[in-house]
């Protein structure tokens, strides 16, 4: 027996789908956009299809775009001569929400996992080579997360990067800010000696 | 594995316990004193809290998080080798002490190998014989006879070719006999197959360096050894094997501006 009307049960299924959502959250949602009004929940889904239908990839950088080159590789107050490369786009808005970096990005859009079978061939990495073989880059900066798949797909672009452009650099870590070298493990605290700096 | 906003479902490999699943709440913060413990490649001592589906992670201390393996992209690639092997070898909660006590051994002895294929090669020996799928060495596993492992070629029965369906080394007899699937093995090959399926010393293993032709032979017979009993292929394989040959850092010839 059915518990929800077949429609209801269709909406819940649906946000079951969601990463993260359980049954009852999945349930919970559905009841929310049951009690909206018709425009509510016409926005809601037109939302969700103009997104589908609009958003793609930069064909530069790799970053979620509605057009076909992102507004940052369109930026000319932005310099072609760094590029940091970040594994999601999300990444990537949080690296240039610090405001600190004036350069250009590339996304990978993953790291290398081979447990789960995703190479290189899964990532935008060719299209990085191709970037740089197509401009002079002075800097790229790896700034993959500090996990062991982040590091590792540091440690091979690296070596793939090492002969064209002058610099690759990783960027820093070791302790967080509001962290516990208590909890520290040996190669976060190793990481943190080795990128100590004069005060 | 990442579920909901900040935790992640991490695989734990146990002694006592053998593999199971765990929530580790709030790991993927990255103050979270979780985080870096719950990564793949680090021994822990754990303690859990009994969940309704999944334990849930509450402390835990860092005993050893591998640094060597994690700074060289060659070890990396060997290590989450083995540890996948393991997960496809291994049933959830089958406590199994002599297998952790093998992976442990294994990953500190890959921080210091003279031949990290080498220890690679006698992880996958000695875990097929705890598992029960050992290769043959000793004798044909088609006739039966014995092999001459201790004269070598000059007298007896040699090893011919190694034979993945019967799981072990034929003799020469048997290799021209039969029509199944063989590949060339060389009584070189089949001794140091014999010597790191047992090799237990842990320094003597770290300086075992395999001569290119044997390690090629080793790999072949033993990829499809593990093919054939696993009945599916580990994924990590072809980037390990990619790897050895360089094919991973052969990207040099990127798509043109016009086919991005």
């Amino acid at each position: 027996m059915l518990h929800y009307a077949r429609p209801l049960a269709r909406l819940v299924a649906e946000f079951e789908k969601l990463p993260g959502v359980g049954p009852k959250s999945a349930q919970r949602l559905a009841f929310y956009i049951m009690r909206l009004s018709d425009e509510e929940a016409r926005a809601f889904a037109d939302a969700i299809l103009e997104v589908k239908a609009k958003i793609g990839y930069c064909k530069v950088c790799f970053n979620f775009t509605d057009q076909e080159i992102c507004d940052l590789c369109r930026d000319s107050r932005r310099t072609d001569d760094l590029i940091c490369v970040v594994a999601e786009p999300r990444d990537l808005i949080a690296m240039d929400k610090t405001g600190e970096f004036k350069g250009k990005y590339h996304v990978l859009g993953g790291v290398l996992a081979p447990m789960e079978g995703i190479g290189p061939d899964q990532l935008k990495i060719r299209e990085l080579l191709a970037r740089l073989h197509a401009h002079e880059v002075k800097e790229v900066i790896l700034a993959t997360n500090p996990t062991v798949e982040g590091d590792a797909t540091a440690l091979y672009l690296a070596r793939l990067l090492k002969d064209l452009t002058p610099r690759v650099t990783r960027i820093a870590h070791g302790v967080p800010v509001g962290g516990d070298l208590d909890y520290a493990d040996q190669a976060t605290l190793i990481q943190a000696f080795e990128g100590r700096r004069e005060l | 594995m990442p579920l909901g906003e900040t935790d992640k479902i991490v695989t734990l490999f146990a002694r006592e316990y053998g593999k199971f699943n765990i929530i580790a709440k709030g790991a993927r913060r990255t103050t979270s004193r979780l985080a870096g413990a719950t990564e793949p490649l680090m021994l822990l001592k754990a303690l859990l809290a009994e969940g309704m589906n999944l334990d849930v992670l509450t402390q835990c201390d860092i005993k050893e998080s591998f640094p060597a393996i994690r700074a060289d992209f060659g070890l990396y690639l060997r290590a989450t080798y083995c540890c996948e092997l393991l997960d496809r070898m291994s049933i959830e909660r089958d406590p199994d002490i002599e297998t952790f006590d093998l992976l442990l051994s294994t990953l500190y002895i890959l921080q210091r190998a003279a031949d990290s294929d080498a220890v690679v090669h006698s992880f996958e020996l000695k875990l097929m014989g705890l598992a029960g799928y050992a290769p043959m060495m000793d004798a044909c596993p088609r006739c039966d006879q014995m092999f001459d492992t201790v004269t070598g070629q000059d007298s007896g029965i040699i090893e011919a070719a190694y034979s993945p369906m019967r799981g072990g080394a034929l003799c020469r007899e048997c290799a021209m006999a039969t029509r199944e699937e063989v590949m060339a093995i060389s009584p070189d090959a089949a001794t140091w197959m014999r010597r790191l399926a047992v090799e237990d010393n842990a320094r003597a293993m770290a300086e075992i360096v395999l001569p290119q032709p044997i390690a090629d032979q080793l790999n072949r017979s033993l990829r499809s050894h593990l093919r054939l009993r696993l009945e599916r292929d580990v994924k990590s394989t072809a980037f390990l094997d990619a790897y050895r040959v360089g094919a991973m850092e052969n990207l040099s010839d990127p798509l043109p501006p016009d086919a991005r």
